[in-house]
């Protein structure tokens, strides 16, 4: 929620999050190389540039897999929000990681002949038909593109560029490199080293993150349970009592749009339940000082009109609503982002 | 934070106590996990091979070049006996075209040792003139050659200079297409056998008449094969004479 675009728009929060991703990466690294030169038998040692592929990779994948298990672990449980909050700043330097990783591999094991590096990446192996001899670079190499672009496109300016929608989509990429990756690790590595903790380690991650989607997924849909309109449109939501204070129900309409009802200073209100930002779900924050926060970036937004407070100027749909006979309804058909709608006051209250 | 009902918003100062108290523990976690992840995985990679590449010291060995078949220099320079030193570049390229004017003469080649256990290698110097005929007074004994049998062999076929220090480890899947560059560009296949009591038989490997095999052996570089060939030992070296197009991955 960025008036002004700048790299990085500080915060305690933010540094603090940085100096814990700092201190684990430091403490994965500093622990995978002291134990891989201690580890070795007398005699035998790591040239360093190899010491250094292997911890850098391995940073990068087990980087990876924290990103992917955040988003998840959010919806299953509202403690992990806070590390939704800074999750970009891991994924650019999960790219940086795996760039070290990548460049490295090429200098050392591409370099130093008459064939350039990117081409011997390609050719140097040629087993492209075999899964077992399957040049695994190659697939490092693509996911190592698209973390790329990604990582460059992360910032909110390329957000509002690219459209929110068409920026979401894009960065689900991050899927498509992360199966890159799985391979790249199992045809490569893991068919190297000693059988069982690395298979079972790369293994086990993608179980865990899958596992994880697979259960939010579940949850969502139990959550999102789709609400039927009466016959002149309006859907009834009951007793708008029944709406914590400050809070929202989310509801599902059968049009496939999700609607965050709000209550809040004797009132009740209706916005689009996807956040402008990244689509984050509005109907999962509250309302703080006047606007309805979503809970993944912090973007806020009047419920009254949907729009974010000057000098801010976001905006999403809105929703009528009309409480008759102590019964809440809203109407299904979206207003146009940042539209005025009066809210409906609870009488009584 | 600043919201009474303990909501979270990252930009506000302050988190809810909840909020503090989780993430405290998730800090903890996100620091001492990935330490004992990252000890763990490293602990558990195979030993990398005692070989060692000294590219700080440059030395002038005098002796004769043959091509067994692939560059070898055969001097008693370093012991006082008649060694093989395999002559590798210092990159990734072959010395078969320098060598040629000088095969069977006595020479001087500059260069830094590679070495693993018994095996010598000079990976001869690029940037500056690194062969020239020798006028010290050497020996032109014949090359001894023993027909040691026929025999199948399990291995791994990998790069002579790779594997004997240069790279560490410079076997298996993560090296195989660096291997596989260093031979396609020149670099002297060697053929690795694990043998009996956990001690590795290492060959030279050449086509069945001796000759050099490079391209046809690309694709089983860094992969665990099955050949079949005849042993024959040249002074101090074994080779593995097999019919390539008979490799069998395994």
């Amino acid at each position: 929620m960025s008036h002004v675009y700048k790299a990085i728009d500080w915060n305690r929060f933010k540094r603090r999050y940085d100096l814990v991703l700092a201190l684990g990466l430091l403490a994965f690294l500093g622990a995978f190389m002291a134990l891989s030169i201690a580890a070795q038998p007398p005699g035998q040692s790591f040239t360093p540039m190899q010491l250094a592929i292997r911890a850098f990779g391995a940073a990068a994948f087990l980087l990876l897999n924290i990103i992917l298990a955040i988003g998840p672990l959010a919806r299953l449980s509202k403690r992990f929000i806070p590390l939704l909050y800074n999750r970009r700043h891991l994924g650019v330097v999960c790219f940086v990681l795996a760039l070290i990783h990548g460049v490295l591999n090429l200098l050392w094991y591409q370099g130093f002949s008459a064939l350039n590096p990117l081409v011997a990446l390609f050719v140097s192996n040629p087993r492209y038909t075999s899964i077992a001899g399957f040049p695994f670079e190659s697939l490092g190499f693509a996911a190592l593109v698209i973390l790329a672009f990604l990582a460059v496109s992360s910032h909110d300016y390329w957000q509002k560029v690219l459209g929110s929608s068409f920026w979401k989509v894009l960065h689900m990429g991050i899927y498509f490199a992360y199966a890159l990756l799985v391979l790249h690790i199992l045809l490569g590595v893991v068919q190297e080293e000693k059988p069982g903790l690395y298979f079972a380690a790369v293994a086990g991650a993608f179980l865990l993150v899958s596992g994880l989607h697979f259960a939010s997924a579940l949850i969502g849909r139990v959550r999102d349970k789709k609400v039927q309109s009466s016959l002149d449109g309006w859907i009834n939501l009951g007793d708008p009592a029944a709406i914590p204070d400050t809070r929202a129900r989310i509801v599902h309409t059968e049009e496939g749009q999700r609607i965050a009802v709000f209550r809040y200073d004797g009132k009740i209100s209706a916005v689009s339940n996807v956040c402008a930002h990244q689509n984050g779900p509005l109907g999962e924050g509250r309302v703080t000082d006047g606007c309805v926060t979503c809970p993944w970036h912090g973007w806020q937004y009047r419920p009254e009109d949907g729009r974010s407070p000057p000098p801010y100027n976001e905006m999403i749909p809105t929703y009528r609503v009309q409480i008759d006979n102590g019964i809440l309804y809203v109407h299904p058909q979206s207003l146009a982002p940042g539209t005025p709608t009066p809210p409906a006051v609870i009488e009584g209250s | 934070m600043t919201d009474k009902n303990g909501f979270f918003i990252g930009y506000a100062d302050g988190l809810p106590a909840p909020d503090r108290r989780f993430l405290l523990g998730a800090g903890l976690a996100a620091i001492a996990g990935p330490a004992f992840a990252g000890a763990k995985l490293a602990a558990h990679q195979m030993p990398v091979g005692s070989g060692h590449w000294n590219q700080a010291k440059i030395l002038t060995l005098h002796g004769r070049v043959v091509q067994n078949p692939y560059p070898v220099l055969r001097t008693d320079g370093l012991d006082g006996t008649l060694r093989s030193v395999a002559l590798v570049c210092s990159s990734k390229c072959g010395v078969d075209a320098q060598l040629a004017v000088f095969a069977d003469k006595p020479v001087y080649v500059r260069g830094s040792v590679i070495k693993r256990g018994r095996h010598l290698l000079l990976a001869v110097v690029e940037n500056a003139p690194w062969i020239g005929a020798s006028d010290e007074n050497l020996a032109d004994e014949p090359v001894y050659v023993q027909d040691m049998g026929r025999i199948t062999l399990n291995g791994e076929i990998l790069d002579a200079k790779c594997w004997s220090g240069a790279m560490r480890p410079g076997r298996g899947k993560t090296h195989k297409s660096c291997a596989s560059l260093c031979i396609r560009l020149g670099g002297a296949p060697w053929f690795v056998a694990p043998a009996a009591q956990g001690k590795r038989t290492i060959m030279v490997l050449a086509g069945p008449k001796g000759e050099a095999i490079r391209q046809e052996v690309l694709p089983f570089v860094g992969e665990p094969v099955r050949a079949k060939g005849r042993l024959v030992r040249l002074d101090d070296q074994v080779q593995f004479r097999i019919d390539p197009a008979r490799i069998q991955m395994i």
